[in-house]
C-alpha cells in the first residue's frame, strides 16, 4: 500500500525536517509532499533537504487549500491512502501506521484523529472544544468527539470524492460534512498532540463559523 | 429650503453621474444602474420632501420618518456588505485555483 503524507506547511522552516524525517523514519512505503503555502522563511529548501516532494503556493492560500493541493498530487500520484499531517510537530509520526492498520482492519474510508488525552490546555477543553464539537454537529449533523483535528487518513476512494473547498480553516468541518453527505464510513481514532502553541482560539472559532456560513452562498 | 437638503441633493447628483458613467462604461451591469439610480432618487426624495417620510413611517408602524430613512439605509448597507462578502470569496478561491495550477504546474516541469 502506497502511503501519501500530505503535510501543509507556512514558515514552518524550524520544525518541518524533524517532521517529515520521522516520517521516513517509520519504513518504506511512505511518500511525503509538502505543500509550502507561500512561506517566508526557507520553509521549501527544508523541505527539499528532508527529501520531501515539495509543492509551493507562490502566494499564501490557507492550510485548506494547501491541502487541497497536496491531496491533488497525492491521487495523481499513485497513492492508495493518503495523510494530512500538521508540519508543527505536535502530531505523533507513530499514529500514521496505526492509522493505515485502523483504515484497512475497519474497511473504513476515512479515520479521523481525536484528542482524547489530557495534554489538551484546559480551557481548549472544558470550553472550547465542547462548543466547537457543538458547532461541528450543527454543521455536520455528525457528533465526534473531536471537532477540529487536522490529522486524517482517507482512503483513495474517499480523497477522490472528497474536495476541500475551503481555503483557510473551515475544512475540517467541511470534510466531515462531505463524508456525511457521500455515505463514506468513517472511524475515530485517538492521537497523540503535543501543545506547545495553543492552536485555534475563540478568535479562530468564530472565522471558521463565518467562513462557514458565506460557504453556504456560493 | 435648508443646508443639508442642498447638500444631499448635490451629493445625489453626483452619484447619478459617477453611477450613469460607469454604466456607460460597462463597470455595471444594467440591473445594477437601476438599483443604485432608485437608491439615489430615494434619498432626493427624502431630502425634497422629508415629510413624506413621515407619512411613510407612520404607515409602517415607525414613530419618526428620521427612524424609518435609518431602519432602510442599515438594511440596505448590511444587504450590500454581504453581497461583498460573499464576492470576495469567490474571488479569493479563484485566485487558490490559478496558484494551484501554477505550484502542481512548477514540480511537474521538474520531474
Amino acid at each position: 500500500m502506497r502511503i501519501t503524507v500530505v503535510i501543509p506547511a507556512f514558515n514552518e522552516a524550524a520544525r518541518l525536517g524533524e517532521t517529515v524525517r520521522a516520517i521516513f523514519a517509520l519504513g518504506h512505503g511512505y511518500d511525503v509532499v509538502v505543500v509550502d503555502d507561500g512561506s517566508e522563511d526557507g520553509t521549501s529548501d527544508a523541505a527539499l533537504f528532508s527529501g520531501a516532494t515539495v509543492l509551493r503556493h507562490a502566494v499564501n492560500r490557507g492550510q485548506g487549500a494547501a491541502l487541497q493541493t497536496g491531496t491533488e498530487w497525492a491521487l495523481a500520484h499513485d497513492a492508495d491512502a493518503i495523510v494530512h499531517f500538521d508540519a508543527d510537530g505536535q502530531f505523533d509520526a507513530a499514529d500514521i501506521p496505526r492509522a493505515c492498520v485502523l483504515l484497512e482492519e475497519r474497511g473504513v474510508d476515512v479515520v479521523l484523529g481525536s484528542r482524547l488525552r489530557l495534554n489538551v490546555p484546559a480551557t481548549k477543553r472544558y470550553l472550547l472544544l465542547p462548543v466547537a464539537r457543538i458547532v461541528n454537529w450543527a454543521f455536520t449533523g455528525v457528533w465526534l468527539t473531536d471537532a477540529h483535528n487536522g490529522f486524517r487518513v482517507f482512503s483513495r476512494r474517499a480523497a477522490e470524492q472528497i474536495v476541500i473547498r475551503h481555503d483557510r480553516m473551515a475544512h475540517n468541518t467541511d470534510i466531515v460534512a462531505q463524508i456525511r453527505e457521500r455515505g463514506l464510513s468513517f472511524a475515530e481514532m485517538p492521537v497523540a498532540v503535543h501543545y506547545d502553541r495553543y492552536g485555534q482560539g475563540v478568535g479562530g472559532g468564530v472565522k471558521i463559523v463565518a467562513d462557514l456560513l458565506v460557504g453556504w452562498f456560493l | 429650503m435648508h443646508i443639508i437638503q442642498i447638500v444631499l441633493l448635490l451629493f445625489v447628483a453626483f452619484a447619478i453621474l459617477k453611477t450613469a458613467g460607469r454604466a456607460v462604461r460597462r463597470d455595471i451591469t444594467r440591473a445594477q444602474l437601476v438599483f443604485w439610480c432608485l437608491v439615489w432618487l430615494a434619498i432626493a426624495a427624502a431630502a425634497l420632501f422629508p415629510q413624506w417620510t413621515v407619512v411613510v413611517a407612520n404607515r409602517l408602524g415607525v414613530g419618526r420618518g428620521s427612524d424609518l430613512v435609518l431602519y432602510v439605509a442599515v438594511a440596505l448597507l448590511l444587504y450590500v456588505v454581504f453581497r461583498l462578502t460573499v464576492r470576495m470569496e469567490r474571488i479569493d478561491r479563484a485566485m487558490t485555483k490559478v496558484v494551484r495550477k501554477q505550484a502542481l504546474d512548477n514540480l511537474d516541469k521538474k520531474e
